[in-house]
Parts: C-alpha cells; sequence; structure tokens
C-alpha cells in the first residue's frame, strides 16, 4: 500500500527524503557548522538533532525515527580517540554498529541508516555526505518499512 | 420458524447474497487458530471451520484501538460508527455469543449506554456455530445453560459434513436464512445435527458447575497469592477473554491534531489503577489477581444477575505458566464443601 | 531415564531445604494437561514430590529471582538456558551469588504446543507424552503417535547449542549428544524482510506476554509503558507494534538467552525467535560475545575494546 503512495508522488515530484541526523555537539555538529560557514552546498533535507556526544545517543531515536517516517537518519559522532568525554563514541561505536544489524534484519535497506565520523574540521565531509544520502534515497524512494497506514488514516480524517 | 439445510457446494451463493444486503465478517481463511475477524465477500475467504478462534468478538464490538474524537483548532470531529448496513458476524461459538451478552450487560446499562459500542451492537446479527469437539480447556457447560445461550443469537449453524445445518432463532435470523440455495433437512440430517448437539450440551462438568462460586469467593483467601507467586502479571488472560472489556483512554497530539482514543487495558497490568497523583489502590500482585477472578465471579453477579465468565478457556491456554481457572474454581469449591462439612 | 533425573532433583531439593541453605526451591510441577507443567514454589522438604521433570518443563524460572533473593536464598531448578539467564541476572547484578542455588539439568529439547498442533495433534485427545530417545511418544485416545523432537519442539530448542547447564551449584543428567543445531533460515531480501515483519507485528495485541515471561526484562518500568517519554503509544496500530518488538530486541541484545519462552507465551504465535536470534548472531559475530555464559564478565554494551568494528571498516 505505502509502495503505491511512492508511484504517485515520485510522480507528482512532491515527494522529497527527510533525513534525522544526530550529530554530537563537540565533532560533527561543528563539522556540519563549518560546512555552512564555508558555504558549501548541502541539500536541505537533513534535520539536524544536536547530542552532547554520540555515546548519548539512545538507539531508540533511530527506531522512532523510522518508525514516524523518517527516510534516512545519520548518527555522526566523533573519531575513536577524539571524543570530547573521553569514552562516549566508544560505548555508541558498540551501540549503534548492532543497531544497523537491527535494521538489516527486518529489511531496512542499509542506505537508509549512516553511523561515521566526522570530526570539527570535516565540513566538506559532512556535506558530501548529506548530498550522497539525499541522492541515494530519492533513487530508493519513500520509507515503507513500517506500516503508517493507521496513523495515515487518522491524519486525513480530520483533514 | 423452519430450519434449513445448505450444501456446502452453495456455500458460496449464500455468502455472496448475504454480502450483497450486509456486512459480513468472519474469521479469516487460512490463518487457524489466530484468525481475526475480517470482512467476507466470498466463500474464499470464509472457512468454516467449527471451533474457537483465538479472537473473540469483542474484537469487533470493542476493537483493540478506536478513535474517540479527533480535534483540531475549532474543529472537533466524533468518530461514532455510522454503518447503514447490518453487520453479520458469521461462525462465532456460543461462548462468544454468550459473552456478547455480558459485555452488553456492561456497555448498554441504562443510563451508561456506551454509544460506540450501542452503535455497533444495534446492527449486529450473530451467526453462531455448534462446536464439533472440545478445546482441551473448555468448560463452558459448566458456567451456563447452552440451550439458553443458543436462544439468544440470530441463526444457529452446525456443520453435518457435506452441508451445513441452519436453525433461524430471530427474525433477523429468519431474513439471512432466505434463498433458493436451502432446503428442507431430511430426517437423517436432523437426527445428525441433533447428535452433535448432545455431544455438545454433554461436556463433562467441572466440581464448580452449579455452584454458587460468588459466595465461595473469598477477599481473604490465601489461595490468591499462591496464584500470584506464579502470575508473572502479563494481559494474556484478560485481553483474549471474550468478556473482558477493560479499556484505557488516552490523549495523543500529533502536529496539531489532538486525538482521543480508546484502547485495551487489563486490571493485570501494573498501572492499570495507577493515578495522576501517583496512588495505585492494587500494588501488589495478588491484588489483581484477586480482582480478576472476584470480577468475573462474584462482582458481576451481584451487579448484573449473571456470570462473567462462559467456559471459553482461551485464558487457560493462554496463560504461560499454566494458571487454570478450572482449578482454581475446583479448589475454592472443594474447599468449600471442606467447610461446610466441618460445620 | 526422566524419572530418574526426576527422583535426582527431587533429593537435591530436600539437601536444600532440609539443611536450611534456602527458604523456597523453585521448580516445575505437573500441570492441568498431559502437556503442561506449572512453576510451584516448594518450601518444605516433604514437598518435593511436587517436583517434576519431563518434556513440558518449560517455564524459565528465573523470571521469579530478582523478587524472590529479597527475602532470603532461593533454589532454582534449571534447564542450560535457564542457567544462562541467571548468569544474566548475575552479570548485571541483579541477584547475588550467594543468595541462589542452582540445581541445574541437562535437557534435550522442550516441546510446544503450537509446533505439536502443527504436527497433527489434537491436544484435547492427549493423554500422555513421554521422551523417547530423539522422538516424543503422545498417547491419544486412538493410540500412540511418535513425533520427532525436532518437530515437537520450540524453535529455540531446535537450534539450542547448549543442552547443559552452563553455571550451576549441582548438575543432573548428562548431556545428550550433540546435535547440529539448524541454521535459521535466510529470510531474503529487505523487501521480503520488510513484508514478513509486517505481517508478523500487525497480530501483536499488545498483551506483554513476551515481556513478562523474560528473565531479563526486569525493569521497573519498561519503555513502553513510560508516559513521561512516549517511545509508543498503547495503540495496537502495525507501526507501534513494531517499535515495541524493535525496542525489545535492541535491549535483548547480548542478553537474550535464546530460551525461547516469549515465542511461546505469545498467544498470536509471533515468531520472536527469528528475531532475537539474528541479533544473538549480530552480537557474536560483532563482538565475540555470547550471552549469559560467564557470571563475572561485563555486560556487552557496558564496556568496549579499542579493536571494536568500526563503521570505516563495516
Amino acid at each position: 500500500m505505502t509502495e503505491e503512495k511512492t508511484e504517485q508522488t515520485t510522480k507528482d515530484g512532491d515527494w522529497k527524503p527527510i533525513i534525522l541526523g544526530i550529530l554530537c555537539n563537540w565533532c560533527s555538529y561543528a563539522g556540519a557548522d563549518l560546512a555552512g560557514s564555508s558555504r558549501l552546498k548541502y541539500p536541505p533535507n537533513v534535520r539536524i538533532v544536536r547530542v552532547p556526544c554520540s555515546g548519548r545517543v539512545n538507539p531508540l531515536y533511530v527506531l522512532k525515527a523510522f518508525q514516524k517516517g523518517f527516510d534516512g537518519v545519520m548518527v555522526l559522532g566523533c573519531h575513536p580517540g577524539d571524543c570530547h568525554y573521553a569514552k562516549g563514541n566508544y560505548f555508541a561505536r558498540r551501540r549503534i554498529m548492532l543497531l544497523g544489524e537491527l535494521l538489516k534484519s527486518v529489511g531496512i535497506e542499509p542506505e537508509r541508516f549512516h553511523f561515521e565520523w566526522v570530526s570539527a574540521s570535516e565540513g566538506v565531509r559532512f556535506a558530501e555526505l548529506v548530498n550522497e544520502m539525499t541522492e541515494t534515497l530519492e533513487k530508493l524512494g519513500p520509507f515503507a518499512g513500517v506500516d503508517n497506514s493507521a496513523e495515515e488514516k487518522s491524519k486525513a480524517e480530520i483533514r | 420458524m423452519a430450519d434449513k439445510v445448505i450444501a456446502k457446494t452453495d456455500l458460496a451463493k449464500w455468502i455472496a447474497e448475504l454480502a450483497s444486503k450486509f456486512t459480513v465478517i468472519a474469521p479469516e481463511a487460512g490463518e487457524a487458530d489466530h484468525a481475526q475477524w475480517k470482512e467476507v465477500t466470498s466463500a474464499e475467504k470464509f472457512n468454516y471451520v467449527p471451533g474457537r478462534y483465538a479472537m473473540a468478538a469483542k474484537e469487533f464490538l470493542l476493537p483493540a484501538y478506536e478513535v474517540l474524537f479527533r480535534y483540531k483548532k475549532d474543529s472537533l470531529e466524533e468518530s461514532l460508527p455510522e454503518d447503514e448496513k447490518t453487520t453479520i458476524m458469521m461462525g462465532l461459538t456460543l461462548c462468544d455469543a454468550r459473552a456478547i451478552q455480558v459485555l452488553d450487560s456492561v456497555y448498554l446499562d441504562g443510563k451508561f449506554k456506551d454509544p460506540y459500542y450501542a452503535a455497533r451492537r444495534e446492527k449486529l446479527a450473530l451467526i453462531a456455530s455448534v462446536c464439533d469437539k472440545p478445546r482441551w480447556s473448555c468448560f463452558c457447560t459448566s458456567v451456563g445453560d447452552l440451550e439458553q445461550w443458543a436462544a439468544g443469537v440470530d441463526v444457529l449453524i452446525t456443520d453435518i459434513g457435506d452441508s451445513i445445518y441452519i436453525h433461524p432463532v430471530s427474525e433477523i435470523g429468519e431474513k439471512i436464512a432466505e434463498g433458493e440455495f436451502f432446503r428442507t433437512p431430511t430426517e437423517e440430517e436432523t437426527k445428525k445435527k441433533n447428535d452433535i448437539w448432545q455431544n455438545l450440551i454433554a461436556l463433562p462438568k467441572k466440581p464448580f458447575a452449579g455452584q454458587d462460586i460468588y459466595k465461595m469467593v473469598d477477599w481473604d483467601d490465601a489461595i490468591w497469592s499462591e496464584i500470584a507467586k506464579k502470575c508473572v502479571g502479563c494481559g494474556a488472560c484478560s485481553y483474549l477473554c471474550p468478556s473482558c472489556s477493560c479499556f484505557d483512554i488516552q490523549d495523543e497530539v500529533s502536529g496539531d491534531i489532538v486525538e482521543r482514543f480508546r484502547c485495551r487495558d487489563t486490571c493485570q497490568f501494573t498501572d492499570f489503577t495507577l493515578m495522576g497523583a501517583g496512588h495505585n489502590p492494587r500494588p501488589e500482585k495478588t491484588m489483581r489477581v484477586r480482582q480478576r477472578i472476584m470480577h468475573k465471579f462474584k462482582y458481576q453477579i451481584e451487579q448484573f444477575g449473571m456470570l462473567g465468565c462462559t467456559g471459553c478457556g482461551r485464558c487457560v491456554e493462554a496463560c504461560p505458566v499454566n494458571i487454570d481457572l478450572r482449578e482454581v474454581l475446583t479448589e475454592i469449591v472443594e474447599r468449600e464443601k471442606v467447610e461446610a462439612g466441618k460445620n | 531415564m526422566s524419572e530418574e533425573l526426576e527422583q535426582k532433583i527431587r533429593e537435591e531439593a530436600k539437601k536444600l531445604l532440609e539443611s536450611g541453605e534456602v527458604r523456597l526451591v523453585v521448580g516445575w510441577g505437573k500441570g492441568s494437561a498431559p502437556f503442561k507443567t506449572t512453576p510451584v514454589f516448594i518450601d518444605k522438604p516433604e514437598d518435593v514430590d511436587k517436583l517434576v521433570w519431563n518434556p513440558a518443563c518449560t517455564n524459565n524460572l528465573a523470571v521469579y529471582l530478582p523478587q524472590l533473593v529479597k527475602e532470603g536464598t532461593i533454589g532454582i531448578v534449571a534447564k542450560p538456558c535457564d542457567t544462562r539467564a541467571v548468569v544474566t541476572l548475575l552479570q548485571e547484578k541483579q541477584i547475588e551469588r550467594e543468595n541462589i542455588k542452582v540445581i541445574g539439568v541437562a535437557c534435550s529439547g522442550i516441546i510446544d504446543e503450537s509446533a505439536l498442533k502443527r504436527a497433527g495433534i489434537d491436544l484435547a485427545e492427549v493423554r500422555e507424552i513421554k521422551i523417547d530417545g530423539e522422538n516424543l511418544l503422545v498417547t491419544t485416545n486412538s493410540g500412540t503417535q511418535t513425533v520427532p523432537m525436532t518437530q515437537a519442539e520450540k524453535e529455540a530448542c531446535r537450534i539450542c547449542e547448549h543442552r547443559t547447564p552452563v553455571f550451576a551449584d549441582v548438575t543432573i543428567g548428562e548431556a545428550p549428544t550433540a546435535v547440529e543445531p539448524e541454521a535459521v533460515e535466510n529470510m531474503g531480501t529487505p523487501e521480503e524482510r520488510r513484508a514478513f515483519w509486517a505481517k508478523q507485528f500487525e497480530r501483536c495485541i499488545r498483551c506483554y506476554a513476551c515481556r513478562q515471561v523474560c528473565p531479563q526484562c526486569y525493569c521497573a518500568v519498561c519503555f513502553i509503558d513510560r508516559n513521561d517519554v512516549r517511545w509508543t503509544s498503547k495503540k495496537p496500530t502495525p507501526a507501534e507494534n513494531w517499535m515495541v518488538h524493535m525496542g525489545r530486541a535492541l535491549h535483548l541484545a547480548g542478553r537474550c538467552i535464546e530460551c525461547g519462552e516469549c515465542e511461546r507465551a505469545c498467544p498470536m504465535d509471533i515468531p520472536l525467535m527469528k528475531l532475537n536470534r539474528e541479533v544473538a548472531e549480530h552480537v557474536e559475530k560483532l563482538f565475540e560475545f555470547e550471552a549469559g555464559m560467564d557470571p563475572e564478565a561485563a555486560p556487552v554494551f557496558g564496556r568496549f575494546e579499542p579493536d571494536d568494528p568500526d563503521p570505516n571498516e563495516h
């Protein structure tokens, strides 16, 4: 049913992928900031949430994002060894790697979930990541891994 | 009202006929035990197998998730069910049909009539099916009179092999069993139907059959804590029970729309009686176990004059730790006998 | 053979109760049908004959430990999977070593009612069940049927690699000859997987039997029940059900000891072990960690290694 929706909306050209970016304050968010101040072009499809550390990222956030209909999620943190809190990203590494595998197990395409290290000086890299992901998702289509039909029906009824 | 018979090969015609005039719902074909009630428009979707399915009739009357109303800024939209056509529920067992009567006593009670339940119930016709053999957990004959239960449905059907025997009970039942594909039953067919019925009502009764259990269940009984020791507090028993009807009402915001919905809840959950200020009158599992049994076997009789339990056995099968309600009731009754013997 | 083990279990339980080492022993007792057992809590030595051991001893009794140990030392009769649950509870400091006495029992598989039904057994006709080598003998009203255990047992048992208790104060019985665990079937393309799980989670009625029978689900307030942060709504829509089960699978990663009770308890026959098994395999592959094996080990996500798998290499 949601596959039909893909056909309709891409024909209309209305659908654009929405990506949730969970970025750690000290490295990846600073990197994104640098991309901005360097006037690098990257698509506006990413919605950024800033967290103090990638170790703070509760994997449930990612699940919730997909449940709510985000087309892609990226979790970005400091390179191992560079964590502002020393160890946070090491814990994140274990947790988020496992999360990635769990998502694959239930059929969520690996292209929809990215877990990367982006340092504060990697503005270019951040822009590239968002560019690539947006392009890939545009080709892949809207996220169809969760059946949101009951919720959609609810929204439609009051309108 | 005349009894009729329809050949199974003609079943498709009857269902097509019904589907054109009514909304027909039945356990969906091919899903065996956990078949859900789905709308059928053809005989392929309806696989008639006598017996109890996992999902009770309450799934239709009290959906697991039902929107009460939604509002957005100045507009409020109620969601009363508005189906014009009568809905026929086809293939439910007598224990489930009786459970609907129990739900009626709760939801259609005087000035507390529930408009959502009532809207569905008014337009509901029941085609109940006679079970050909009991499940290991069945105990309907121990908690009621099946003849009486059968009088409360609209049509009673029995699988007699190549055909289905049809006994209209009510006026609507007559209308439902109309068509050229029916014929008068032969003597042999009537006998077969009677045999199946006799077999059903011959299900051996448990020691608690016919006893005034409501007089015997005791608030201070040690049995509640015995059961609570092994109860893990899941909601399976009450979720599957055809006459359990507790619900929760929640408000949820999505963007600028607020939706108030009703969903299943169970007295077995720790937070069922948890109040906004933090007080919980039933914080211990013993209390919750006691509540379930006393509600079903005492309070409902005292309030509505009918036993809440219809002996369908779902709780017995579903309980992960094998708390067998039949054993619990037997113990209560036997102990009462011993006490009475002493006095 | 089963009777011998049963006798030994009773003897061990009696010893523990008579010596006063434990205040009660939790084990399995006779159920209300030939293919059922029920948890029993024995606090008197003369009651140990209530304890049974047969292929219907399915409950993971470790689920009772965190509450019971608050009032004294507890004896527990445990299958190998149950002993792994005990180990995980020890790792996570939910129970202390000195508060439990584990009577471990070697196991060759536990039956599942759904499996019996699929094998064509009418449960209403069953009079007795007995294990005979690699088969289950089911005596019904119309005779005896032989069902290979691989068809009669829980999915978790079919793929189980631990037939001897991994942790016990006393071990009863010997591991049956090693069985080649069958691989979990590959579920195909991402689209097939999505369709499969969507169909499964649609059936969920949110009774939480899976959570309640799980020894690892001991949180005072489960994420599903939280109101302060709404991870999931109470309405049983496919999307919310997806969130519940995915969240649970996530929280059990590296902790699920694959006893299969969740799947067995599910009244809607959702194949939870498929998901839990895959997650367990991911954990084993990524971090070389198997849940519930070493009580001294730290929980897998509570620590890290400098050379953990890295997103750059993956």
